[in-house]
C-alpha cells in the first residue's frame, strides 16, 4: 500500500503517530511558518550591523527582548540571521534532494529497462560514486572550478543521486520480474504509459523514504561545506557559515556558535525521526 | 474433550496435546484453537491443511520454537515431558533427547557458511561430550550413511550450496536423528523437492521410522503424499482440527464437509483409456526443432559451455485443444512458454503463430496466465480500471462498450461483477487467477498459455480454475498450452501431452495413452511418482480411484 | 585466478583516477599556471617546468609525461609552502592515520557490542534507547558535536586542550567526536545484520536440535551477520575520511584532512592531486580486500565463480 494511499485510508492518522513524531513535525511546521513569516516579524534586519549592540547574549542569561536570542560580533540580531540562514538550508535541501531524486530515479529506471551494457555502466557509475565519500569530490569540483553558488547548487543535486538510481533500479526490476510489467508489455502497452502510471506510482512511497533520509544528509554536507568557508558565502547566510563564524568566539559569544549548530541538529533529527517512523509505517502496511 | 477413551491404549504414547490453542501475545489473533491429538509409539500421523490452517504453527509449537511471544492454552506431553512448563535447561536437554524437528527449506535450514560436518560435529559433541575429533568424525559419517548418503566421508567438508535439495534434506534427517529421538516433526519437508526426489525422501523417513519404532509426525498440504504412508491423518482448517483418525478410516469415508471437499478436489481422475480422436483442427502454436542455450557470461559463450533451455524441441497446439507442457524444474518448459510468446527469439528452429481469421496482430493472438496472479497485477490500481485500460489501449474508446465486453468476459470466467472495485491485494487467490485470465482474454486470443497457474493456489481453488479453462474451452474455443509439473492436473482437463527433460521432448501423446504403459522410462517415472497411484489394473477397471 | 582479475581490476580503476585527474586539470585552464604563480616565477623558470613536466608536445605526449611523473611520485610544488607536493601530504598522514585509527576502534568497540544487545533484545528497552541513541548521533553535525565539546571541555572546564597535536589530552575530543558519530552508524548496521543473522531458518534449526544460546550465536548468528558488516567496510572507510576532513579543521589537527580544506580555499592543485589519487587508492585497496575477504568469509560466493 502505498504512502498516500495510507494517508487517506486511515483519517485519523496523524493522530496514531508516536508522541516523538508528532513533536518533530510539529517543529518542521513551526521552521517553515517562521521562515514564511520572516518579512513580517518585528525583528531587525538581519543584516543591520549595530555595533553599540555587538555579543550581546541571548534572553534569560543577560540580554533584553530586543534581540531575543543574542547579537553576533557585528551586533546582528541572532534570531533574524537564523531564520533567513534556515531558510536557505532548508531551500537548497528541498531543491537538492528533488534534483537528485529525479536524476537518480530516471537513470535507474532506464538502467532497468535497457539492461546490458546500458545497465553494467549505471552499476559501475553507482559503485564508484557510492565509493568515494561524497565530500571529497564537492571539494575537489570547488577547488576545481572556483567558489560559486551555481556551482555549489550543482554538487549539492549530485549527491545522492546514486541511492536513489540504485534503488529505483532495483525496484524496477522487480516490477519487470513480478510480472504485472511483462504482462502489461504483452498485452501491448507502450512502455512510456507502464512506466509512468503503473511502476512509478508503486516504488514512489520508498523513494519518498529514501528522499526524507538524503534531505536530512544535504543539510549535513552544506552546512559542513559552508562551515569551512567553501559553501554559501556571505552576504548570504546559512546555518553552517554561521557556525563558522562563531567559532572565533566561543569564549566570548558561544551562542554565535550553538544556536544555528542546535538548529541544524533539530532540523536533521526531526526529518530522520520523520522519515524512520514513516518507514516503518510502509512496511507494516 | 476431556473423558476420552483411547482404543489401543497398549501403544505406549508419545505424544499428547490437549486443548492446544496458540495466540500472538498482545495481539487479538488466535492462530490455532482447540487441538487435541495423540500420537503413539511408531506411529505415522499425518496434520493436513492447507496454507494458513495453523499446521505449521502447531508443530512449531510442539518444540517450543515460535518465532514470537504466544499464549499458550492447553497441554503439550511429549515424551513424558510437559513442554511448556520446562525451564530453558530442561527445554534444551528436551530438544536433544526427545524431539527432532526436519524443516522445509534444506538449503536454508543448514548453516550455509559451515561445512556440513562441522554442523554435525556440533551437535554430536552435545551427545558425547569426552569424545575425540576422530570418533566424532566416525560418528558422523556413520550418521551420513544411515540416511545413504554416497560417499559420506568426502561430504563432511562439502558446504550445503554444494549439495542437491535432496542430499540436504537428507542431512538435515540425519542431525535431527542424531540423539535417538522418539518423535520426529517433519514440517513439509518434500515441498521444496523435486517431485522425483520427494519419494525418495518419504521413503527415507518411513524406513527410519520402522527400524527405530520411531514416531513421525507429517506436515503437509499435499494431501497426496499422505494417503500410501500414514497410519493417522488429522485436517486442520483455519486453526481448527476438523477430523482425525486413523488414516484407512478418514481417507475412504471424511466426515466433516471441510475434509470431504478437501479430499474430493485432491482426487485423481485417472484418464479413461478409449480411442483416441485424431486431432484435425487447425494448427495455432507450432514448435519447428527449436534449440536454444543460454550462456551465463561471454567466455562461457565462446567455451560453449551453456545450459541447454530447449534441443530440437517440436511439438504444436491446435485450435480448441488443451496442451499439457510436463516438465521438472529445468526442463525448459518456461523458456519454451516465453519463446511462444515471442519475448525470447530461438537460436535454431521456429516458432509459429498461425493467425485466426478473426484476429489482426499474429503477435496478441497469444495471451499469457502467469504463475503468481496477484504480482501480475498492478496492487494499486482497481480490478475494473485495469481492464478498462487494456481496452483503452487497443482502441477501445467508448466506456460503455468496454464495460459490456468486461461483463461477458467475467462471466466466461465465472466471476462476479463485484471483483471490479476491487483492488489485487484484496482478492482471494483463486479470484485474482481468474481476474487475471479474464484480463487476457479481453483481447480475444487465440491461444492462452498458463504458466503454472495452480501452484500458487491451495486445492480445493485448483479445482475451480481448472473448472474455468474447461468452461473457456467449450465456450470460446480457445486453445490452452498449460505449462506445469503437476500430473494430476494434467490428468483432469488436458488433450495432449507433452514431456520435457532437459530440454528436449521425451513424450508427445494424447492424454488417453498416457497411462497405457507404452511410455518412455522418464514418464513411467513421473507417472508412478504421483502419489496414491494404486496398480494399473485398478485403473483399468475404470473405477474412479479416489486416492489421495 | 580469480584473485588476479579482481587486482586487475584495481590497477584499471586506479589508471582511470589518474586519467581523469589528467583531464580535470586540463579542464581547468593551464596546469602549469595553475600550479605555479606567473607573478613569483620567470618566464625562463615556468618554460623549463613545462619542458620537465611534458607540457610540451601532443596533449597525448603530455599524457604519458603525467603518467610517468605520477609512478615516480612527482606530482609538482604545493603552492602553499613551496615544497615538492607529494612530501608535503606525506609528512601529514601519520596525523591523520592516528586520528582514523583510534577512531575507529572507538566506533568498533562501542558499536558492535551495542548493536547485538539491541538486536538480542529487539523491541525492548534497550533496544529503544539504542536506536533513539544511533538516531541522535546520526544527526548531530560531527562539527557541532566538536565545537559544543571544546565549549564545554576547553573553554569552560579547561580539561582539555582545544587546538593542535603532542599529547593524548590533544586526542581525545577528535577522537571521540568521530568516534561516537561513526559508532552511532555502526550500532545501526550491526543491528540489522544481527537481526536478519537470528531469523535465519539455520538458527531456528540449531535451537531444535538443542544447542546452547551462546553457542548458537557464535556458530551460526555471528559468521551470518558478519558478511553484510564486511560489505560495508567501505562506505565506513569513506565516511572516516570524509569526517577527517572536517573535524580536523575543528580541532587545528595538522593532518590531511586539514590540508584538503586548505589546498582548496587556495587552490593548491600539486597538493589536491596528491591527496585525490591518495583517497582514491585507499578506497580502491579498501574494496579489493573486502572482495577477497568476502569470498573467504562466504563459500557461496567463491562457487559462483567455478565454472
Amino acid at each position: 500500500m502505498s504512502f498516500a494511499v495510507a494517508v487517506r485510508k486511515q483519517g485519523k492518522f496523524v493522530f496514531d503517530m508516536p508522541f516523538v513524531v508528532q513533536i518533530s513535525l510539529f517543529f518542521l511546521i513551526a521552521c517553515l511558518s517562521l521562515i514564511i513569516i520572516l518579512p513580517f516579524l518585528p525583528l531587525p534586519n538581519e543584516g543591520a550591523v549595530d555595533l553599540l549592540a555587538r555579543l550581546q547574549p541571548p534572553i534569560g542569561l543577560g540580554g533584553g527582548w530586543g534581540h531575543v536570542l543574542g547579537t553576533d560580533d557585528l551586533g546582528r540580531d541572532i534570531l533574524a540571521r537564523l531564520i533567513s540562514s534556515l531558510r536557505t538550508s532548508l531551500a537548497l535541501a528541498l531543491g537538492a534532494t528533488i534534483i537528485s531524486a529525479i536524476i537518480g530515479t530516471t537513470i535507474g529506471i532506464l538502467a532497468a529497462h535497457f539492461g546490458g551494457w546500458v545497465d553494467q555502466v549505471v552499476v559501475a557509475a553507482v559503485d564508484a560514486q557510492a565509493s568515494v565519500p561524497f565530500i571529497i569530490i564537492s571539494l575537489t569540483l570547488t577547488a576545481l572550478f572556483g567558489n560559486n553558488l551555481v556551482l555549489f547548487i550543482f554538487i549539492l543535486g549530485l549527491f545522492g543521486w546514486e541511492r536513489f538510481a540504485r534503488l529505483s533500479r532495483a525496484m524496477t526490476m522487480a516490477s519487470r520480474g513480478r510480472g504485472y510489467v511483462l504482462a502489461m508489455n504483452t498485452l501491448g502497452f507502450p512502455w512510456r504509459r507502464i512506466y509512468i502510471r503503473h511502476v512509478l506510482p508503486n516504488i514512489a512511497s520508498t523513494l519518498l523514504v529514501t528522499a526524507t533520509i538524503n534531505f536530512p544528509e544535504v543539510i549535513l554536507l552544506e552546512t559542513s561545506l559552508s562551515f569551512l568557508g567553501l559553501g554559501i558565502q556571505p552576504p548570504m547566510s546559512s546555518l553552517g557559515n554561521m557556525l563558522g563564524f562563531g567559532r572565533s568566539y566561543l569564549l566570548t559569544g558561544w551562542w554565535i556558535a550553538v544556536v544555528p549548530g542546535l538548529a541544524i541538529f533539530l532540523c536533521t533529527l526531526s526529518v530522520s525521526i520523520i522519515g524512520d517512523w514513516a518507514r516503518s509505517a510502509i512496511g507494516r502496511s | 474433550m476431556t473423558d476420552k477413551t483411547i482404543i489401543g491404549t497398549r501403544k505406549e504414547r508419545v505424544c499428547t496435546v490437549e486443548n492446544l490453542g496458540v495466540a500472538i501475545s498482545g495481539a487479538d489473533l488466535r492462530l490455532v484453537e482447540d487441538i487435541s491429538f495423540e500420537i503413539g509409539k511408531g506411529d505415522y500421523f499425518a496434520l493436513v491443511g492447507e496454507s494458513g490452517s495453523g499446521k505449521s504453527i502447531t508443530c512449531h509449537t510442539l518444540m517450543r520454537l515460535l518465532p514470537f511471544k504466544p499464549e499458550i492454552e492447553g497441554r503439550i506431553v511429549i515424551d513424558g515431558a510437559d513442554v511448556w512448563s520446562l525451564t530453558p535447561a530442561q527445554l534444551r536437554l528436551f530438544r536433544r533427547r526427545s524431539v527432532g524437528m526436519v524443516f522445509q527449506d534444506p538449503l536454508a535450514a543448514l548453516n550455509p557458511v559451515r561445512t556440513i560436518g562441522s554442523q554435525l560435529l556440533e551437535t554430536l559433541r552435545l551427545y558425547y561430550p569426552g569424545a575425540g575429533g576422530d570418533e566424532l568424525r566416525e560418528r558422523a559419517v556413520k550418521a551420513l550413511r544411515d540416511v545413504h548418503i554416497p560417499q559420506p566421508e568426502q561430504r563432511l567438508a562439502v558446504y550445503p550450496h554444494q549439495l542437491s535439495g535432496g542430499l540436504n534434506q537428507r542431512v538435515m534427517i540425519a542431525l535431527a536423528l542424531l540423539g535417538n529421538p522418539k518423535l520426529l516433526i517433519a514440517d513439509e519437508p518434500t515441498t521444496a523437492l523435486d517431485m522425483s526426489v520427494q519419494a525418495e525422501v518419504l521413503d527415507l523417513i518411513d524406513e527410519l521410522r520402522r527400524q527405530a519404532d520411531l514416531s513421525v509426525l507429517l506436515v503437509t498440504h499435499d494431501l497426496g503424499i499422505v494417503g500410501d504412508r500414514a497410519t493417522h491423518i488429522a485436517v486442520m482448517h483455519k486453526g481448527h482440527m476438523v477430523e482425525q483418525g486413523p488414516a484407512a478410516e478418514v481417507v475412504a469415508a471424511p466426515r466433516a464437509d471441510y475434509s470431504k471437499e478437501l479430499f474430493a478436489a485432491a482426487a485423481v481422475d485417472w484418464p479413461d483409456r478409449g480411442d483416441t480422436k485424431p486431432r484435425e483442427k487447425p494448427l495455432c502454436l507450432s514448435f519447428e526443432g527449436v534449440s536454444k542455450t543460454f550462456y551465463t557470461s561471454a567466455q562461457d559463450r565462446k567455451a560453449d559451455i551453456g545450459v541447454p533451455a530447449a534441443r530440437d524441441m517440436s511439438f504444436c497446439v491446435r485450435q480448441g485443444e488443451i496442451v499439457a507442457l510436463i516438465g521438472e524444474s529445468g526442463s525448459g518448459k518456461t523458456t519454451a512458454a516465453k519463446m511462444a510468446m515471442g519475448l525470447i527469439a530461438p537460436d535454431s528452429g521456429e516458432v509459429v503463430l498461425h493467425p485466426s481469421p478473426r484476429n489482426k496482430a499474429a503477435r496478441l493472438n497469444v495471451q499469457m496466465v502467469f504463475q503468481h496472479p496477484r504480482d501480475s497485477l498492478d496492487p494499486l490500481m482497481s480490478v475494473g480500471a485495469q481492464l478498462h485500460e487494456v481496452l483503452y489501449v487497443h482502441g477501445w474508446t467508448n466506456s460503455g462498450d468496454r464495460q459490456t465486453h468486461i461483463e461477458k468476459i467475467l462471466a466466461d470466467v465465472g466471476l462476479g461483477l463485484h471483483v471490479l472495485e476491487r483492488r489485487p491485494t484484496f482478492l482471494s487467490g483463486g479470484e485474482a487467477q481468474r481476474v487475471v485470465i479474464a484480463r487476457a482474454l479481453l483481447l480475444e486470443p487465440d491461444m492462452l498459455i498458463a504458466d503454472e497457474p495452480l501452484s500458487a493456489v491451495d486445492v480445493r481453488i485448483q479445482k475451480h480454475i481448472l473448472e474455468c479453462f474447461q468452461r473457456l474451452r467449450e465456450r470460446l474455443d480457445i486453445a490452452i498450452l498449460l505449462i506445469t509439473h503437476d500430473l494430476r492436473v494434467v490428468f483432469e482437463i488436458a488433450d495432449q501431452v507433452v514431456v520435457l527433460r532437459h530440454g528436449e521432448v521425451v513424450e508427445d501423446v494424447p492424454v488417453a495413452l498416457f497411462t497405457d504403459g507404452k511410455r518412455q522410462p522418464y514418464t513411467q517415472m513421473l507417472i508412478d511418482a504421483v502419489p496414491g497411484k494404486k496398480s494399473l489394473a485398478d485403473a483399468d477397471r475404470e473405477t474412479q480411484v479416489v486416492s489421495l | 585466478m580469480m584473485l588476479f582479475s579482481r587486482l586487475f581490476r584495481a590497477v584499471v580503476s586506479l589508471w582511470l583516477i589518474v586519467t581523469l585527474v589528467f583531464v580535470a586539470l586540463r579542464a581547468t585552464g593551464d596546469p602549469i599556471l595553475a600550479i605555479f604563480n606567473p607573478d613569483d616565477t620567470t618566464q625562463a623558470a615556468i618554460d623549463a617546468y613545462r619542458e620537465q613536466w611534458g607540457y610540451t608536445g601532443t596533449i597525448f605526449q603530455q599524457y604519458l609525461a603525467y603518467v610517468v611523473n605520477v609512478f615516480r611520485g612527482d606530482f609538482g610544488i604545493s603552492t602553499m609552502s613551496n615544497r615538492d607536493a607529494f612530501a608535503v601530504v606525506a609528512e601529514r598522514l601519520p596525523a591523520t592515520l592516528q586520528l582514523v585509527g583510534l577512531s575507529a576502534v572507538v566506533m568498533l568497540v562501542i558499536g558492535v557490542p551495542l548493536g547485538a544487545l539491541a538486536a538480542l533484545n529487539a523491541g525492548g528497552r534497550l533496544d529503544r534507547l539504542v536506536m533513539a541513541g544511533s538516531t541522535v548521533g546520526f544527526a548531530m553535525p560531527n562539527f557541532v558535536l566538536g565545537l559544543v565539546l571544546i565549549l564545554v571541555l576547553s573553554v569552560t572546564f579547561h580539561m582539555l586542550p582545544s587546538n593542535g597535536i603532542g599529547s593524548w589530552q590533544h586526542l581525545v575530543m577528535p577522537v571521540l567526536t568521530i568516534g561516537l558519530a561513526k559508532a552511532a552508524m555502526y550500532m545501526r548496521f550491526v543491528r540489522s545484520a544481527v537481526l536478519d543473522a537470528l531469523k535465519l531458518q539455520c538458527v531456528t534449526s540449531a535451537r531444535a536440535r538443542g544447542l546452547g544460546e551462546f553457542q548458537i550465536f557464535l556458530a551460526h548468528v555471528a559468521p551470518n551477520a558478519l558478511l553484510p558488516l564486511v560489505t560495508i567496510t567501505p562506505l565506513l572507510v569513506g565516511a572516516m575520511v570524509a569526517a577527517g576532513s572536517v573535524v580536523e579543521s575543528v580541532f587545528g589537527w595538522p593532518g590531511v584532512g586539514r590540508l584538503i580544506v586548505d589546498s582548496v580555499a587556495q587552490r593548491d592543485l600539486a597538493v589536491l592531486q596528491v591527496i585525490i589519487m591518495m583517497v582514491a587508492g585507499l578506497m580502491i585497496v579498501t574494496n579489493l580486500l573486502v572482495d577477497l575477504a568476502y569470498v573467504r568469509l562466504d563459500p557461496r560466493t567463491a562457487a559462483a565463480r567455478e565454472h
